[in-house]
């Protein structure tokens, strides 16, 4: 189970995060919403470590945790304009992460990513540069994955894919979604945290 | 982890360092040749700037960052990548340098 509380987040005079309390075990799916500049963005960037915020905790299984990111395979974040460079192909980003066997099967069975695997990421649209993004990083051996407005710039067959993916992949880890689009994130979470101003 | 490491080289030399290498290396060997003094005064300057630089892209340049990060490797790691590549692209021409001057 993976904790977080006392966030005290602050850029300038601006406070973006206080008291927030949240909590996301594996198997569970935890939706993220407020209204645009609550600090949805902030948060994940907090629990992956890489936003250093005024105050924080963040515990998984009762452990303090400093930088999430830094355990290996603990934590992954695929954030809003995505991560990967132009030059790698996702079957680079697939061998990067390990990804084989049924994850690499059942990923290729997607059409997108068998007919894209072995183009770079910059000849690609950007929606399907981030669709593939994160539907790659789902299948990687990660016990918590963030995904940051990962449904903005997708068309609606990529979204339902996608919710499809994150549904099943969550069998085996916690997965924390930011969305403003409340209706999408109904549908996929089993828990709303709402950030209010 | 290899792969990661040989990744992110691979996106350095490409993103950053030998685009601005290619660059300093024709100025350079023109200036070793006729003008030493401001040769020396670049290799300093080259030194601000390389280091200036790796910070901005290990704590600013988010791709590199979240890149880095979703493979467990931290700012530090890819400050040294960073660092290391550069220079040791540099080292032979200052060699160099230090032959000829």
């Amino acid at each position: 189970m993976l904790e977080a509380d006392g966030m005290e987040l602050v850029y300038g005079h601006r406070t973006l995060l206080r008291d927030v309390y949240l909590r996301c075990d594996i198997g569970q799916v935890l939706g993220v919403t407020g209204k645009n500049g609550a600090g949805k963005s902030s948060l994940l960037k907090v629990l992956f470590g890489a936003v250093e915020p005024r105050n924080k905790s963040i515990r998984y299984r009762e452990k303090y945790l400093h930088r999430p990111y830094s355990l290996r395979s603990f934590i992954r974040y695929v954030p809003r304009e995505g991560y990967v460079f132009p030059y790698l192909k996702p079957s680079e980003l697939m061998a990067m992460y390990g990804i084989e066997g049924p994850s690499l099967e059942a990923l290729m069975r997607l059409a997108p990513l068998s007919e894209n695997h072995d183009r770079k990421f910059g000849t690609l649209s950007q929606g399907l540069q981030k669709f593939l993004q994160i539907m790659v990083t789902l299948y990687s051996k990660a016990q918590y994955i963030l995904l940051d407005d990962p449904f903005a710039g997708l068309s609606p067959l990529f979204v339902e894919t996608l919710m499809e993916h994150v549904t099943y992949q969550k069998q085996d880890r916690g997965i924390i979604i930011a969305s403003a689009q409340l209706a999408l994130l109904e549908r996929v979470s089993d828990d709303i945290l709402v950030i209010k101003e | 982890m290899y792969k990661i490491f040989h990744e992110l080289i691979s996106i350095i030399l490409r993103e950053a360092v030998l685009p601005s290498q290619v660059f300093t290396v024709i100025s350079i060997f023109y200036l070793v040749k006729y003008r030493p003094t401001t040769y020396l005064l670049i290799i300093f300057m080259k030194i601000l700037g390389t280091v200036f630089i790796a910070v901005l892209s290990c704590r600013y340049r988010s791709r590199y960052r979240y890149f880095s990060h979703n493979f467990s490797l931290s700012g530090l790691h890819l400050l040294l990548i960073y660092l290391v590549l550069d220079f040791g692209i540099y080292l032979p021409i200052l060699l160099f340098t230090i032959k000829v001057m």
